[in-house]
């Protein structure tokens, strides 16, 4: 038992997750009305929407690739959606479409970084402007609101107890997102074409096919994340989905684990790691510290977690 | 003598300039009050600091990198020094503080790319996140004003005749570039450890030091470019410089600038600078959203990279 355990903590995940025990301990003890009900259940509410970003770019950043533009589609996918169900359409509906755009918004990434060869985050800096542009256009600067009534108010936005179903759908994605990773032929591929591109494409992987499709997975990630954080507030702010949020989110992926080079990631290290970067931003602002110290931390983490990540490579390597 | 002018204008900076030209006429001819005295100068005006800031990036990018916190440099370097003139100090003393911050960020970005090899834009983004949150410390979240008097107004704010004394910086400080890149053998190193990294180290270039001073020089044009900027408006604001970064990548790109490294040109984007901005005011006449010039932006980035991309595999088509 002593030994499953420690083999546990030794784990991959297991050291962020010691990591985000500590701090929340921490923070129980040190931060006033940090367990405050109305606190506990903002977190809870609201980590979902960063949670589920941060696992779009996981399982794209274990394919090699980024996807910079999801900030955009965060908040062009809802837009829409909200603005079709504001003209009366069925909601069911509305949602299939906010999926279709997240999906279409990817593919269009997808296939313009394998055709033309593009570093990604070039193509997806160029998309997010794009997209970016067009979403503010449509909704000319304003918020449009988003409600929904019965079976979608309760499955998107209520609690059960005292777990909001974000929550649950959170954990629920990840979960089959580490099952299509882990346990699937396809997540083999994933990890082999971020791992070593021409390896994979010797070994018979159509790793373009993989790309797409991975970025086709982060677009419809990326709405979904937009979509709850809409719900939440009960309207979609064209400028939602910031370059802070997005920036947040890789932070998370990144001390979940997940390398910036590709081929080594966990989606339960980034469902780890997005509760905790949540939780920093929480803390920081119950200590009424000013918001622009938590974009400060954030480019620091980013930095570090992503430099040790890679100095711990280079050593092992040189150990080998 | 035709011959000659023929080879001029299909050159590639030959090219971008004809285009830049046909917009100018196309502007003059349809849009309303393009050519009104207080349009042009404008233009004159605005125009060298994204320009000044594009030209930095360029170099850097002919290394084959990228840096995406001059946006915050732009904002933090004239920041402090506005800072530093509101308590009196000596303007030039102000200005020199303001191209040691920017050189600092440059020098700080390049060693943590090299040093740890992560991705240049990863570095620079965190790095541009730290920087704005210390701009927005510093200036404790409001403007801060920035007005040069007497001779300092004259050299970073003034009019010779037409043309603006900013407009002069740039020209100066693309030729200096150019020269820099094409004349000199410092210039040679860049462009092959932009072109082929191990190749230039097996020539006995360090890549390393190479790259670190395009950081350095980015970071440098960025500041300046802030400075300009700033006693244009005569004001600083700490959020200014947000996405110029990604602007300047379009006006390197349209100027003829390889986004992977190893080709480019200064003068390209100069030119690339002027459309881009152009292209921004026009829109600005035309009363058309703002937002859509973002989206423009966008387009520009792919459709060139894509372009370059087409005539790079052209290029291998022919070895």
């Amino acid at each position: 038992m002593a030994v499953r355990l420690r083999n546990l903590l030794l784990s991959k995940e297991g050291g962020i997750f010691l990591v985000l025990i500590m701090l929340q301990i921490l923070a129980i003890l040190f931060v006033d009305n940090y367990t405050n009900p109305d606190n506990i259940k903002l977190l809870l509410k609201a980590t979902p929407s960063l949670g589920i970003l941060a696992l779009s770019a996981t399982v794209l950043m274990i394919s090699g690739e980024f996807d910079l533009s999801m900030g955009s589609t965060f908040a062009l996918a809802p837009m829409i959606s909200a603005l079709c169900h504001g003209a009366g359409l069925n909601l069911w509906l509305c949602i299939m479409i906010a999926l279709m755009i997240g999906a279409s918004v990817g593919l269009a990434n997808g296939l313009i970084t394998v055709w033309t060869g593009m570093p990604s985050f070039i193509v997806t800096i160029a998309t997010m402007m794009f997209w970016r542009g067009i979403t503010l256009f449509i909704a000319g600067a304003r918020w449009v609101k988003f409600k929904t009534e019965g079976i979608a108010q309760f499955l998107f936005t209520d609690t059960i107890g005292w777990l909001p179903l974000q929550f649950i759908w959170f954990a629920g994605i990840t979960l089959i997102l580490w099952f299509l990773l882990n346990r699937m032929r396809f997540g083999n591929w994933i990890f082999a074409t971020g791992g070593n591109v021409k390896a994979a494409k010797a070994m018979g992987i159509n790793t373009d096919f993989v790309k797409v499709t991975c970025f086709i997975i982060a677009g419809i990630l990326a709405a979904v994340a937009g979509f709850f954080e809409s719900l939440r507030v009960a309207s979609v702010g064209p400028m939602q989905g910031g370059q802070i949020l997005i920036f947040t989110a890789i932070a998370a992926m990144v001390i979940g684990g997940t390398k910036i080079g590709g081929g080594v990631g966990t989606v339960l290290g980034t469902f780890i790691g997005a509760i905790i970067m949540f939780s920093i931003q929480n803390i920081l602002m119950l200590m009424r510290v000013q918001a622009f110290l938590f974009q400060l931390l954030v480019g620091v983490i980013l930095v570090s977690a992503a430099a040790g990540n890679l100095l711990i490579r280079k050593k092992a390597n040189s150990l080998e | 003598m035709a011959i000659n002018l023929r080879r001029l204008l299909l050159s590639k900076e030959g090219s971008i300039f004809l285009v830049l030209i046909s917009l100018h006429v196309l502007a003059a001819l349809f849009v309303d009050r393009y050519t009104s005295p207080s349009n042009i100068k404008l233009l004159l005006r605005a125009i060298p600091s994204l320009g000044i800031l594009s030209i930095g990036v360029t170099v850097l990018m002919i290394s084959g990198e990228f840096d995406l916190s001059i946006g915050s440099t732009f904002a933090l370097a004239p920041m402090v020094s506005a800072l530093c003139y509101d308590v009196g100090l000596n303007i030039w003393l102000c200005v020199i503080i303001a191209l040691i911050i920017g050189a600092a960020v440059g020098l700080s970005n390049g060693l943590i790319t090299v040093k740890t090899g992560m991705p240049s834009f990863i570095v620079t983004i965190g790095a541009m996140m730290f920087w704005r949150g210390i701009v927005l410390v510093v200036a404790d979240g409001r403007m801060v004003p920035f007005e040069l008097e007497g001779f300092a107004r004259f050299v970073f704010n003034d009019m010779i005749g037409w043309v603006s004394t900013q407009f002069i910086w740039f020209a100066v400080f693309t030729a200096i570039l150019w020269i820099f890149l094409s004349k000199m053998r410092f210039g040679n190193w860049i462009f092959a450890t932009g072109g082929n990294l191990k190749a230039a180290q097996a020539m006995g270039i360090n890549t390393d030091l190479v790259k670190v001073t395009c950081f350095i020089i980015a970071g440098i044009m960025a500041a300046y470019a802030g400075i300009f900027d700033s006693a244009r408006v005569d004001i600083v604001n700490p959020l200014q410089g947000e996405g110029i970064a990604l602007t300047a990548i379009a006006a390197m790109v349209i100027g003829g600038t390889r986004l992977g490294g190893g080709v480019g040109t200064v003068l390209g984007t100069f030119f690339g600078a002027s459309i881009m901005f152009t292209i921004q005011d026009i829109l600005m006449l035309m009363r058309v959203s703002a937002y859509l010039f973002q989206s423009f932006v966008g387009v520009v980035i792919i459709l060139a990279a894509i372009g370059n991309q087409i005539a790079a595999r052209g290029a291998r088509k022919i070895w």
